[in-house]
């Protein structure tokens, strides 16, 4: 192997080291985020911008390194780099579906705990109030014992899984 | 020597300058003694530390990255006295105050590129997640995330919503929340 050849495999070495190093600790980083706060959407996704920032960072330094080696390489080599790059999108695609999932799984909980905290009472007369049929939006329930027509917000998190769970 | 062969020679230095602390920040891992950095120690006749004494010393200065301090400050002291040397013509011209403060700018300027480049290397790397976590702290819809309700009333009458329609089902006044 010639050592522009061992240069650049070294460098592509070092590259994937780093995608690694980064995605482990996005990974972490993002499961404690969760825990900590996903009802505010903002934090989540300024983490996931902040790793998409360095994958892309990452990214965009192979090609200037193959510029300076490319006199000396030939094709498969720079097919070698291509194929990072593309690893590097792909990742961060990855990263997304599996952020959404965390965030997903964490509302789950969350919406799980208010529904079980839920008490509805008439705000009218005090009332218990029945649940309304659909949960995740506004509704109106008439209290049965006033007759008081009650607007029934849902929880965050209820209202949140909804709008992010897959459609079918 | 004249004005332009000055910014000229004053220009290389410049050069050169970015270029050894480019190299030097490259550095990996830290203290590290790659091909580039080993090449720019050769050009400016500088011996390489002994590798277990790099270790030592990037860990004694808290470097996070790059050349150790000691090789870069010698390659910094090799290129001021290389640009000194390159000035010799303009000093003739010079008077001996004049020249003086021309040796003091060099002395100087070597001194402020290694506290920049210490800086540098010593910067602590940033927390990822930093930023995300200070505003997770907040928790900043923690007062508002269970379920609510409220009952529209008059704000004639204050009889309570009724029914679908958002006027007062006795007197037809408009319904609102009260407080």
């Amino acid at each position: 192997m010639s050592d522009a050849a061992q240069r650049w495999t070294a460098f592509l070495g070092k590259v994937r080291a780093r995608l690694g190093e980064i995605l482990a600790e996005a990974d972490a980083g993002v499961t404690e985020l969760v825990e900590t706060e996903v009802i505010d959407p903002g934090p989540v996704a300024a983490a996931e911008n902040e790793v998409k920032a360095r994958l892309f960072a990452l990214r965009e330094k192979i090609s200037p390194a193959w510029k300076k080696l490319e006199s000396e390489l030939d094709g498969q080599a720079e097919d070698l780099g291509r194929a990072l790059e593309s690893e590097i999108l792909e990742a961060v695609e990855v990263f997304e579906r599996e952020t959404r999932k965390k965030v997903l799984a964490r509302l789950e909980v969350l919406a799980a705990e208010e529904k079980k905290a839920r008490k509805l009472s008439c705000t009218k007369c005090g009332a218990p109030l029945p649940e309304p049929a659909v949960q995740h939006r506004v509704e109106n329930v008439t209290c049965p014992h006033c007759s008081a027509l009650n607007t029934v917000r849902p929880g965050l998190a209820t209202a949140m899984v909804h709008a992010l769970r897959p459609r079918r | 020597m004249s004005a332009d062969a000055f910014l000229k020679q004053w220009a290389q230095v410049v050069s050169e300058l970015t270029t050894v602390l480019e190299v030097a920040l490259d550095v990996e891992p830290v203290g590290g003694a790659p091909e580039a950095w080993l090449q720019c120690l050769a050009r400016y006749d500088v011996t390489p530390l002994p590798e277990a004494t790099r270790l030592a010393e990037v860990k004694r200065d808290g470097q996070t990255k790059g050349a150790t301090l000691r090789e870069v400050e010698q390659v910094l002291e090799a290129l001021a006295r290389g640009a000194s040397a390159g000035l010799a013509p303009l000093r003739a011209t010079l008077t001996a105050q004049q020249a003086a403060l021309v040796d003091e700018t060099l002395h100087q300027f070597a001194a402020q590129a290694l506290a920049q480049y210490r800086a540098k290397a010593t910067e602590k790397k940033k927390r990822m997640f930093g930023a995300a976590k200070a505003l997770a702290a907040q928790h900043q819809y923690a007062g508002s995330s269970g379920a609510s309700g409220y009952v529209l009333s008059c704000a004639r009458c204050h009889a309570p919503r009724l029914g679908e329609a958002l006027t007062c089902a006795f007197c037809g006044g408009d319904l609102e929340v009260m407080a």
